[in-house]
């Protein structure tokens, strides 16, 4: 399967800052199956060229920090200008399993949908180790964006998502801290997009908990949301 | 005229020509500086004007009402500031992401390749 057409033509996009412990092993886990990859160095400490230098994978690195949102929309606008077919975001951290980026994308390919989000909630999906009051909060995180957005969703602020091209080239991320997750589902109702669940494994280790995965963001979360509606 | 109604309005008169001068050049934020200013230096030459508009609107004082006055200007401002903030945000994000994105081009070959 490495290398070959299929694979190549979905694009990884993958943003990070200061993930230099962790993204090494991120990445060889993704070289077997041959996809394209863009790692955004979101102004990382170390830069990420500085350590990272398999062939396949494309650095692009923001000479400020702008936050995940920015870098994300970074790769997306770096992934389609470089002919991506579908897309895929992947958090660097080592959460998610490189073995269900195929089955992210499926129904993309069966043309059943535009977008695919991840959930850790249905069926089939998993969450290593998430604690209870982890699932409690993102369980009310996902009523209020099912209220908001009318989305009949299982998972919120899952970062694992593919797109179609198009999909992705519509959907424009200006939140550019932790609210772009919301938004991107904002995004999907109101741009009418096909969208599907896929169930997929969510892995909270020691390290991912101490990067950024604290539920004080929550508060952020809905902070940027409001100011965002004063800024437009 | 008191030494306090002269400090105050060189201070104001400073003020809203440096704003004139080098902040804004619209035309309605012009007449808007004009007008503002125009308010000051009756409420400093003529203290008790605060006092009748205060009687008018049911404010106990002159000075609570420049003070209410004062408050919802100030929460204007900081609205309209971080508002300001926030587009000037959105345009230094786009212009990171084109350096970051022209960058990697340059070095990886431009789209297509």
């Amino acid at each position: 399967m490495a290398g070959d057409a299929q694979s190549r033509d979905i694009w990884v996009v993958m943003p990070c800052y200061n993930e230099s412990g962790v993204l090494g092993t991120v990445l060889g886990d993704i070289a077997p199956y041959g996809y394209s990859l863009v790692v955004v160095d979101d102004c990382s400490d170390v830069p990420v060229s500085s350590f990272v230098s398999q062939p396949f994978v494309r650095v692009v690195r923001h000479c400020v920090n702008l936050g995940q949102g920015a870098a994300l929309q970074t790769g997306i606008d770096y992934a389609v200008a470089h002919g991506a077919t579908y897309l895929v975001t992947f958090d660097s951290d080592g959460q998610h399993l490189a073995s269900e980026i195929a089955s992210l994308v499926e129904p993309l390919r069966q043309g059943v949908a535009d977008v695919a989000l991840g959930t850790r909630f249905a069926l089939g999906g998993t969450a290593v180790d998430i604690s209870r009051r982890r699932a409690l909060v993102l369980r009310l995180a996902t009523m209020l964006s099912r209220r908001v957005t009318g989305l009949n969703i299982t998972d919120t602020h899952n970062g694992f998502r593919a797109f179609t091209r198009d999909a992705a080239r519509r959907i424009r991320i200006t939140q550019n801290r932790m609210a772009h997750a919301s938004q991107i589902l904002e995004e999907i109702a109101r741009l009418d997009l096909r969208y599907v669940e896929v169930p997929v494994t969510i892995r909270y280790t020691e390290y991912s908990l101490l990067k950024g995965q604290k539920l004080a963001n929550g508060f952020n979360i809905l902070w940027e949301s409001m100011t965002e509606m004063f800024s437009r | 005229m008191k030494l306090i109604q002269v400090t105050l309005l060189a201070g104001f008169g400073t003020a809203f020509f440096i704003y004139l001068r080098f902040l804004r050049s619209s035309l309605w934020d012009r007449l808007l500086a004009v007008g503002m200013l125009a308010a000051v230096c009756l409420a400093v030459l003529i203290p008790d004007l605060t006092q009748r508009a205060a009687d008018i609107l049911g404010v106990g004082r002159g000075t609570d009402l420049t003070l209410y006055l004062f408050v919802m200007g100030f929460a204007l401002f900081a609205v309209l500031t971080y508002s300001k903030m926030s587009r000037m945000s959105r345009n230094l994000t786009e212009v990171v992401r084109q350096l970051a994105i022209t960058a990697a081009d340059n070095a990886d070959g431009p789209p297509g390749r």
